[in-house]
């Protein structure tokens, strides 16, 4: 069973930040290729991809960058008759003359949405994001585990309440531990430069000129603040990637040393496309000290120390 | 590819398909660019894994182990998926 490759976005919409999606999505784009050329079963057995809900504008752009990125040649649309004309018109416009590989003919099948699906309001979603972070950090309680619990407990209440109090009180499948991380030792980064007003930019440049993207794709320094109470924080993986047992903690690689040892590279493009080795939540900050403490899947040192902020919090 | 709107049932779309694979004994790789409410690990992010046989569980209905700290419970197998470890370990199939 294999880990997954995860890249952190941090907003639970993808329209908040486009570029960045997109980056994200090229980036995976090229990891899954380059796994599919080392790997024939892989390759003969394809891969399967589903998207978020978003289809309309800039939704619909990203859809077609995906099926170009990801070489897709069947593309299913659940009960949604406009957006299926719209991509048959796309396969049929775009037919390329030669087979490519990587451009392979498109074919659209339309699915009607079956009748067991459930309309779900943004309360419930909240509340089964929330449902997901804690299965994270401590584990998908099992039915076996359930059965065997509740057959031990008293069967003499019988009601909702005392039965959902009972569920809860079941030991949980993970522990995870509180850790305590000095800033000092690690680079807190989110994503999204500084938009500076018309006023400071200079003279000759207006704020239309510079595109936004550069400024969303930036990651920058994250400043220790009252905002980062319950966010949740993913730990990217260590640039020095070595086999081993990480006895010792991970020095921190400033992003002036990343500067160096990326040479002409942007130290910064280096960890938009470091994937994702695992995720933090913040449960105290001490502002005077520097010091977060942080709700961790395992003890012991963070894999590496580059760490990314999103807008997702979690509280416990 | 599996597209639509919000609600309209895509992720159990894709873990059926998915599920239908492996019993079939292919190795896909699952897509998740959900970043709402993804299937693989917390909200707020996209990801891919390869399947196999051994992903579905008879309990559990999809049991994927989630993005954890590889390095800490062992040191040597660092499965993660860092694209240099990814080509050593390939290269030798």
């Amino acid at each position: 069973m294999a880990t997954p490759l995860m890249y952190y976005f941090g907003h639970t919409n993808p329209a908040e930040n486009i570029p960045l999606y997109k980056n994200y999505i090229t980036n995976l784009a090229q990891k899954v290729d380059l796994r599919q050329e080392h790997d024939l079963n892989s390759l003969s057995s394809g891969i399967i991809v589903s998207t978020s809900g978003w289809i309309d504008g800039p939704g619909y752009d990203t859809l077609l960058d995906v099926i170009r990125l990801y070489s897709i040649d069947v593309v299913i649309v659940i009960g949604h008759d406009r957006l299926y004309s719209l991509l048959s018109t796309h396969a049929t416009s775009s037919a390329p003359a030669s087979s490519d590989p990587s451009n392979p003919p498109l074919t659209v099948i339309k699915l009607p949405k079956s009748g067991g699906t459930v309309y779900r309001s943004d309360s419930d979603r909240r509340r089964l994001r929330r449902t997901k972070i804690t299965e994270y950090f401590y584990g998908k309680r099992s039915p076996s585990d359930l059965m065997t619990s509740l057959s031990s407990l008293s069967s003499a209440t019988s009601t909702a309440t005392s039965l959902q109090s009972q569920i809860e009180s079941l030991p949980n499948r993970y522990s995870p531990s509180r850790i305590d991380l000095s800033l000092k030792n690690y680079n807190l980064l989110k994503p999204g430069g500084i938009q500076l007003p018309q006023s400071m930019m200079p003279l000759s440049q207006s704020m239309e000129k510079t595109s936004t993207a550069i400024n969303e794709l930036k990651l920058v320094p994250c400043p220790l603040s009252i905002d980062l109470e319950h966010a949740v924080i993913a730990v990217l993986h260590g640039t020095n990637t070595l086999h081993g047992v990480n006895a010792t903690a991970p020095t921190l690689v400033t992003l002036s040393t990343l500067a160096e040892s990326a040479g002409d590279g942007d130290p910064l493009q280096l960890l938009l496309s470091t994937n994702v080795a695992g995720f933090i939540c913040v449960v105290k900050i001490d502002l005077e000290h520097d010091i977060l403490t942080v709700l961790s899947p395992c003890p012991g040192h963070l894999p590496s120390t580059n760490i990314l902020v999103g807008a997702i919090k979690w509280v416990e | 590819m599996i597209v639509g709107p919000h609600d309209s049932g895509k992720s159990t779309l894709s873990r059926i398909l998915s599920a239908y694979a492996t019993r079939l004994d292919r190795t896909p790789v699952l897509v998740d660019l959900d970043v709402g409410l993804g299937m693989l690990s917390v909200p707020g992010c996209i990801g891919a894994v390869p399947l196999d046989r051994n992903c579905f569980d008879i309990e559990v209905i999809f049991s994927i182990s989630h993005s954890h700290f590889s390095h800490a419970v062992s040191g040597q197998l660092r499965n993660g998926y860092s694209s240099d470890v990814l080509l050593r370990t390939h290269k030798s199939c």
